[in-house]
C-alpha cells in the first residue's frame, strides 16, 4: 500500500515538473518576439526602438501607414505630350546680328550673310 | 522668329504699308525719324509703335514725338525730321514699291522672294528656306 502511495506521489511530482517547464519555454520565446517586433519596427519607421511593446490597437494606424509606405511601388510618371527641350540652346550671337537700312532705305535687323532673307510688310495701323 | 534672327538664319527687313492714310504715314515717319538717328532706336520705336498700336489712330504731332523721345531719340533732331516732306515722299516711294511687288494688304511677307499674305505660313516657308 505504502509502495503504491509513493508511486502515485512520484507520478504527481513528475507531473508538476513537466507543467512548470513548459511555462519556462514560453516565457523564453516572448523575449525573442518582442526583439523580432523591435527590428520591424525599425524598418518600417522612425520610431525609437525601446522595449516595443506588443502591438496595440492604438499603434496599428502607425504600423500599418508605415508598412504600406515601404510596400507602395514606385509610381513613375506618364509621359506627357510636352516636348523635351534641347539641351544646346541655340546663343545670341552678338557679332552676325547687325541693325541696319538696307538700299532701298528701309531698316533690316539680322546677319548679312543669313541665309533667309524675311520682308515684313506691315502696317503700324 | 527672334530666335531665327538672334542664330543668325534670318536677316528680318520692314516694309511699311502706308494703307491707313495719315495716321499710318505718321505713325511710320515716327520710326523712320528714329531709325535714321540709329537703326536701333528705330527697332526700339517700331516695337513701341506696335505696343501701342490702339492709341495711334487718334496720336496727334506730339503723342509720336513723346513716343520717340522716350525711346532715346533726340527731340530737335527728330522734329526737324518730323517735319520734313522729303521724309513723307520717301515713305510714299516706298509704299508704291510694295503695291508693284503685289503687296495690297498686311501683313505680306515675302521668304526669300516668296510672297504671301499673313503670317500663317511665315514660319514653315522660313524652315523650308533654311539649308
Amino acid at each position: 500500500m505504502r509502495f503504491r502511495y509513493l508511486i502515485l506521489l512520484g507520478l504527481i511530482l513528475l507531473l508538476a515538473a513537466c507543467q512548470a517547464q513548459e511555462v519556462a519555454t514560453v516565457a523564453d520565446v516572448q523575449p525573442d518576439l518582442v526583439v523580432e517586433t523591435a527590428v520591424v519596427a525599425t524598418d518600417v519607421s522612425t520610431v525609437a526602438v525601446t522595449n516595443v511593446p506588443p502591438p496595440t490597437a492604438t499603434m496599428l494606424p502607425t504600423a500599418v501607414v508605415a508598412v504600406a509606405a515601404e510596400i507602395t511601388p514606385t509610381v513613375e510618371l506618364a509621359a506627357t505630350d510636352v516636348p523635351v527641350l534641347p539641351t544646346d540652346e541655340p546663343e545670341m550671337v552678338a557679332d552676325v546680328v547687325t541693325i541696319g537700312r538696307t538700299e532701298e532705305g528701309v531698316f533690316f535687323i539680322g546677319a548679312e550673310d543669313a541665309p533667309v532673307t524675311v520682308i515684313d510688310y506691315s502696317d503700324f495701323l | 522668329m527672334n530666335d531665327y534672327v538672334a542664330t543668325g538664319q534670318v536677316k528680318l527687313v520692314f516694309w511699311p504699308v502706308l494703307n491707313h492714310g495719315a495716321a499710318s504715314v505718321y505713325a511710320t515717319v515716327t520710326m523712320e525719324c528714329a531709325g535714321l538717328q540709329s537703326a536701333e532706336l528705330g527697332w526700339a520705336v517700331h516695337h513701341s509703335l506696335f505696343e501701342n498700336q490702339s492709341a495711334l489712330w487718334g496720336a496727334d504731332r506730339d503723342t509720336l514725338v513723346n513716343l520717340a523721345v522716350e525711346e532715346g531719340a533726340d527731340q530737335a533732331t527728330f522734329e526737324a525730321c518730323y517735319d520734313n516732306q522729303a521724309t513723307v515722299t520717301h515713305l510714299q516711294a516706298l509704299d508704291q514699291i510694295r503695291v508693284e511687288r503685289g503687296v495690297y494688304g498686311q501683313p505680306f511677307f515675302q521668304v526669300n522672294g516668296q510672297l504671301f499674305g499673313g503670317d500663317a505660313q511665315l514660319l514653315g516657308a522660313i524652315d523650308a528656306a533654311l539649308p
